[in-house]
């Protein structure tokens, strides 16, 4: 048989992606024991919270499609300690795509197909209204019906080593996969956080969000930039 | 009512084909320099601020296959039904629709630091239907601050609507002068660029020209009708 063609594989050196990210972020509190009664035994509660992610994605790669270069997501991330220290895991993991879902199911987290939308801004708009001053939110909704909703106004500067958000992009994974369970880790060979802004939270959770996390108390709102080298994920326990 | 809005818009200009021409002219406002494909990446900076929890309602895309002409003894740029398509938030307004994406940048990628000599700019377009309107394609060579071309933030377009008592006729709703008012232009950058213009567009081909990429905010208030 002739005529195919073979589709060229990256270059031996081939620079590793990079992706730019904005999380609206929020920290809750959630009833004792909560977190510890949700997380996988492989991991262990670092404290009775959860952290709300609504995120708009970057890649900054020519050789993606034009189409595949952006993305949205959600999360509900737990605070556990793993075999690297202390770190999140995804109890829920919401992309808007098929093929992010089957990305966060194999990592080991609980990946959900949903609607995912956030108040992104045009980079070349951003110099005349960025940072904002005034509250930015999205929501997260599966079958027609919004789980999540989410506000932040962030102004104040935070140093994120103080807040609870300090290992946010340590994230685990557990995973059982093929007779194999091991527990992963997303690497990422750079990271920079461009801007972390503390300030308020207007969240509203219903149906599974709301099911999982139980009571809460809305804590800090955060907004927060950072830059990533992907590095994949690699089998750490 | 006035709108701020805010836009990420990528330009080529250049000589169009006479079919091509003939396509998107209109006979009431001449052609007076090089056809136009934008596309943009938009935001109604108004309501991502007053409705937080509605943002999908703020964003949108588009792509237009237009072309320099004069209003009122002015420069503009002439984007007619049924090549001004939008992604949708605004596609009530005699518009086309389109599924519009196009590359975005963001500030904290770590190898990413603005727009730059030999950087890729890319679009793509199809209908909702999947059939391909545009892919386009620009390689930034300079920062051109205040080189904008004339014309290009303001507005004719003829607005029809599809006529469902009819098909294939056109409710015409006339020509309007769209002008961006308290403009405020940044991140110019001029370099080269070609698209491949989809069967969906009524023409199939290859153009090639000069691309502008640009940042502009603006008010949109009144219209005037032509």
């Amino acid at each position: 048989m002739s005529g195919g063609t073979k589709t060229p594989a990256p270059a031996p050196g081939f620079a590793a992606p990079t992706v730019g990210e904005t999380l609206l972020a929020c920290v809750c509190d959630l009833e004792p024991g909560r977190v510890a009664a949700l997380l996988p035994p492989q991991l262990e509660a670092a404290g009775d919270q959860a952290f709300i992610y609504i995120v708009w994605a970057t890649l900054n790669a020519d050789f993606f499609p034009v189409r595949g270069r952006s993305f949205v997501e959600a999360n509900i991330a737990l605070p556990c300690l793993g075999p690297r220290g202390e770190g999140t895991w995804f109890a829920r993991a919401y992309f808007p795509a098929k093929d992010f879902v089957r990305h966060a199911y194999l990592s080991g987290w609980g990946g959900m197909e949903a609607q995912v939308e956030v108040g992104r801004v045009p980079h070349a708009v951003q110099r005349w209204v960025w940072p904002p001053q005034h509250a930015v939110g999205g929501w997260v909704a599966r079958g027609g019906r919004r789980e999540i909703e989410l506000a932040v106004t962030a102004t104040e500067p935070v140093e994120l080593e103080t807040t609870p958000l300090r290992r946010f992009s340590t994230v685990y994974g557990v995973r059982a996969v093929a007779g194999r369970q091991d527990v992963t880790l997303e690497l990422h060979p750079e990271e920079r956080i461009v801007r972390a802004l503390r300030g308020s939270a207007d969240l509203r959770l219903a149906g599974d969000a709301a099911e999982l996390l139980g009571p809460h108390t809305v804590r800090d709102g955060y907004l927060l930039e950072l830059g990533i080298v992907l590095g994949g994920s690699a089998s750490v326990g | 009512m006035s709108t701020r809005v805010g836009q990420e818009i990528l330009v080529l200009r250049f000589e169009p084909p006479a079919e091509l021409e003939q396509l998107i002219s209109d006979p009431a406002v001449p052609r007076t320099g090089p056809a136009v494909l934008l596309v943009a990446d938009c935001i109604d900076l108004d309501r991502w601020r007053a409705e937080p929890l509605e943002p999908q309602q703020a964003g949108w895309t588009e792509i237009a296959l237009g072309y320099h002409c004069e209003a009122r003894g002015e420069p503009a740029t002439a984007f007619h039904f049924p090549f001004l398509l939008l992604s949708g938030s605004r596609g009530d307004n005699g518009m086309g629709l389109a599924d519009v994406e196009l590359t975005r940048f963001h500030a904290a990628c770590p190898d990413f630091d603005g727009p730059a000599a030999g950087r890729r700019v890319e679009a793509t377009a199809r209908t909702f239907a999947g059939a391909p309107l545009a892919e386009v394609e620009a390689t930034l060579e300079r920062a051109a601050p205040g080189e904008l071309p004339a014309g290009l933030l303001r507005w004719v377009n003829r607005v029809s609507y599809p006529d469902v008592t009819q098909p294939g006729a056109l409710l015409d709703a006339g020509l309007w002068l769209v002008p961006a008012q308290d403009c405020e232009v940044a991140d110019e950058w001029v370099g080269r660029g070609s698209a491949t213009l989809g069967a969906a567009i009524g023409w199939s081909g290859v153009v090639e020209g000069e691309a502008w990429h640009y940042g502009t905010v603006f008010t949109l208030d009144a219209v005037e009708a032509l």
